[in-house]
């Protein structure tokens, strides 16, 4: 059995891992212990505001890489544990079956070579799928440079699997972490993306049902919002990730001069993530969020920001837009839009009706009319300056109820 | 001014609806509970009565479904004071039209009816994820304190879940059991005391899933604002890691 000492160690070097979502499969029971829920399942919250999903742990943190921004670095002077495959498992079941837990995020630092520590990691959730019956969510982080048969097999097991990109772009990864290369990275995305393709066409649901994500560190090195937008963009194009995720560097005891000292602010990750959902989910491309070499505004989200350079786009009717132009409006989300568009079957809205369905008028009057009618400001500068100041109340609140990635997207698309 | 008083139910609704419509008349308001009479208050004594509450059951089926029934009684599981005439008056436009109208959110009851559905499918879905299970001699055991009467919705999930477990979800606060024996769910009331005697290897994982709770935190990052957004403190009493 793990004992306390061991789990602390293991948890606390996987805890900068920022995803730990349990979305995307809806496996069902079929013997066994455990199903997935499609949209997820939050259990707990920690004290920084985060959710606890999966419980993400390492195998190990013995590394034999030194990637300057990370804890586990072979240079590092801390603390260093490994588990065994079957500890692993029974405290997944354990955990699992009071309910503490959604399922399992595994990973594992470079304990002697890629294959070894590969060999393990399947070597787990091999054992937790057969032996123990676990029929819940497991998200297996894949290892760089591990035999590609290995992967291939883990993939058949787990539900999703990541490969971090770890930085923006190769130039930085080549200074940040010698070891690893962005080739080593892409290719098994690559790899993965094709077979789950071919997979889904043989009707084979097995295999990786809830995709890939990946994850990049952001405040390490220099690239600009622009740049990480348009790379992120691509990794959903080209490999059909689900999920790109941006973890904010927090320096973890470092005195390298090549990595900054103070952490990245809150705001720019936030921006960033605002800026991912416009991708996703709001048909925006990247190049219509910002040029490769600017940085999101910190004023506004990048979808006012997007609105304030386009006017000659709005205002649009309310009561005759079709639903991919209201979320554009600033201050209309996806759930406002779906019950704008349900309630105009009944009969034609006004900005009375609006306010009642929470529509935030306070900005979106600038860029709408109902039935005609139109009551906001037409001069960009001075809609700019009327925004800011309806912002700037709401701004710090907004701010601390979206820095979790995961709930802000269940709040915007309105399931749970 | 006319009340109409019920026992609160869908079928003590469902009759209401009927009275409405057989002697027509609208009332101001729908109450199970007590309520502040003025002087010109009418009340009107409902009585349920299943065969009449059939019927309304069938004639909203045939404005939307037996989906429009179930989602259209759904806030009378809510602790919201205004849940039965809100309820009422959203089935009565419904019956009325001939249609559902559970979309037209420019009926201020229709909204409101709507944020109950909403505040009581969340909690749901909260409480997926907060429950907290107990290993105890015969099965698992898990109590909470729900703000909305949903210990049955509650529990199917974790019969779909843990298939081959014997469990208990107890919730506290209106002294009612969701029972799953291995085969089939069942919620009974309970007014007795539940004692339940711990496995001996709980208290072992109850630390260890405390030591993870506390190591997966990111100290620099403190921010417990967004805890309480998200965990209301309410929920905690209930959860072993705030114990
Ligand atoms: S490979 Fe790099 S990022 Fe991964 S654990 Fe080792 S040092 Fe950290």
């Amino acid at each position: 059995m793990l004992d306390e000492e061991r789990l602390k160690i293991l948890t606390e070097s996987a805890k900068y891992d920022v995803s730990c979502s349990s979305s995307g499969s809806d496996r069902r029971n079929v013997g066994g212990t455990g199903n997935a829920a499609y949209g997820g399942i939050c259990h707990s919250f920690t004290q920084d505001g985060r959710c606890i999903s999966l419980m993400k742990i390492l195998l190990s943190n013995k590394c034999v890489y030194n990637c300057l921004y990370c804890v586990n670095r072979r240079s590092n002077d801390v603390p260093r544990a490994s588990a065994t495959p079957d500890e692993i498992c029974m405290l997944v079941m354990s955990f699992y079956k009071r309910n503490y837990i959604e399922g399992l995020f595994l990973s594992s630092a470079i304990e002697k070579s890629p294959d070894h520590t590969m060999e393990l990691l399947l070597e787990t959730v091999t054992r937790l799928r057969k032996l123990y019956g676990f029929n819940g969510y497991i998200h297996l982080k894949g290892i760089p440079g591990a035999d590609s048969l290995l992967l291939e097999r883990a993939a058949n097991l787990v539900d999703r699997m990541s490969f971090n990109i770890e930085l923006p772009s190769e130039k930085s990864l080549r200074l940040l972490a010698p070891q690893k290369s962005a080739s080593a990275i892409l290719t098994p995305m690559k790899e993965m993306a094709e077979s789950r393709f071919a997979a889904r066409a043989e009707n084979n649901k097995k295999f990786l049902p809830a995709g890939q994500t990946t994850q990049m560190i952001v405040g390490a090195s220099p690239e600009h919002d622009g740049r990480i937008i348009r790379l992120t963009e691509a990794l959903y194009k080209k490999y059909s990730l689900k999920r790109v995720y941006f973890s904010s560097y927090v320096p973890t005891n470092t005195t390298t001069p090549l990595l900054p000292t103070t952490p990245v602010g809150l705001l720019r990750e936030h921006r960033l993530y605002q800026a991912d959902w416009l991708l996703r989910f709001y048909g925006f491309s990247a190049a219509e969020i910002l040029d490769s070499d600017e940085d999101l505004d910190v004023n506004f989200d990048p979808k006012c920001g997007w609105a304030l350079k386009h006017m000659e786009n709005f205002p649009v009717e309310i009561n005759t837009a079709p639903p991919e132009m209201l979320v554009r409006v600033p201050g209309i989300g996806f759930v406002t839009a779906n019950k704008i568009v349900r309630a105009r079957k009944f009969s034609s809205l006004d900005f009375n009706d609006l306010y009642k369905m929470r529509v935030v008028m306070k900005r979106a009057v600038h860029f709408i009319t109902c039935n005609g009618k139109f009551c906001g400001q037409t001069r960009p500068a001075a809609v700019k300056n009327l925004l800011l100041l309806a912002d700037r109340a709401q701004n710090a609140e907004q701010l601390s109820l979206f820095s979790s990635p995961e709930i802000s997207t269940s709040a915007l698309i309105g399931q749970f | 001014m006319l009340i109409y008083k019920c026992d609160g139910t869908a079928e003590g609704v469902s009759c209401c609806l009927y009275d409405s419509f057989v002697n027509k008349r609208v009332p101001e308001a729908v109450y199970s509970g007590s309520f502040q009479p003025s002087f010109d208050t009418e009340v009107v004594n409902i009585a349920t009565d299943k065969a009449i509450a059939e019927r309304v059951r069938r004639g909203i089926a045939k404005c939307g479904g037996i989906w429009l029934y179930s989602e259209l009684f759904l806030p009378l599981r809510s602790y919201d004071g205004l849940r039965e005439s809100v309820t009422f008056s959203v089935a009565r436009r419904c019956l009325e039209e001939r249609r559902s109208v559970v979309t037209d959110y420019t009926d201020a009851n229709v909204l409101y009816h709507r944020d109950l559905c909403e505040k009581i499918r969340k909690e749901v879905h909260r409480i997926h994820g907060f429950l907290r299970f107990s290993e105890c001699v015969g099965g698992l055991y898990a109590h909470f304190e729900p703000d909305n009467d949903i210990v049955d919705l509650v529990a199917p999930h974790f019969a779909e879940r843990f298939p081959s477990e014997k469990f208990i979800i107890h919730d506290t606060k209106r002294n009612l059991l969701a029972v799953y024996d291995g085969k089939s769910l069942k919620t009974v009331v309970n007014d007795y005391p539940v004692t339940v005697y711990l496995s001996t290897e709980e208290e072992n994982f109850r630390k260890l899933w405390k030591t993870y709770f506390s190591s997966v935190n990111i100290e620099s990052r403190k921010n417990e604002k967004l805890q309480n957004n998200y965990l209301p403190r309410r929920y905690r009493k209930n959860m072993t890691e705030f114990e």
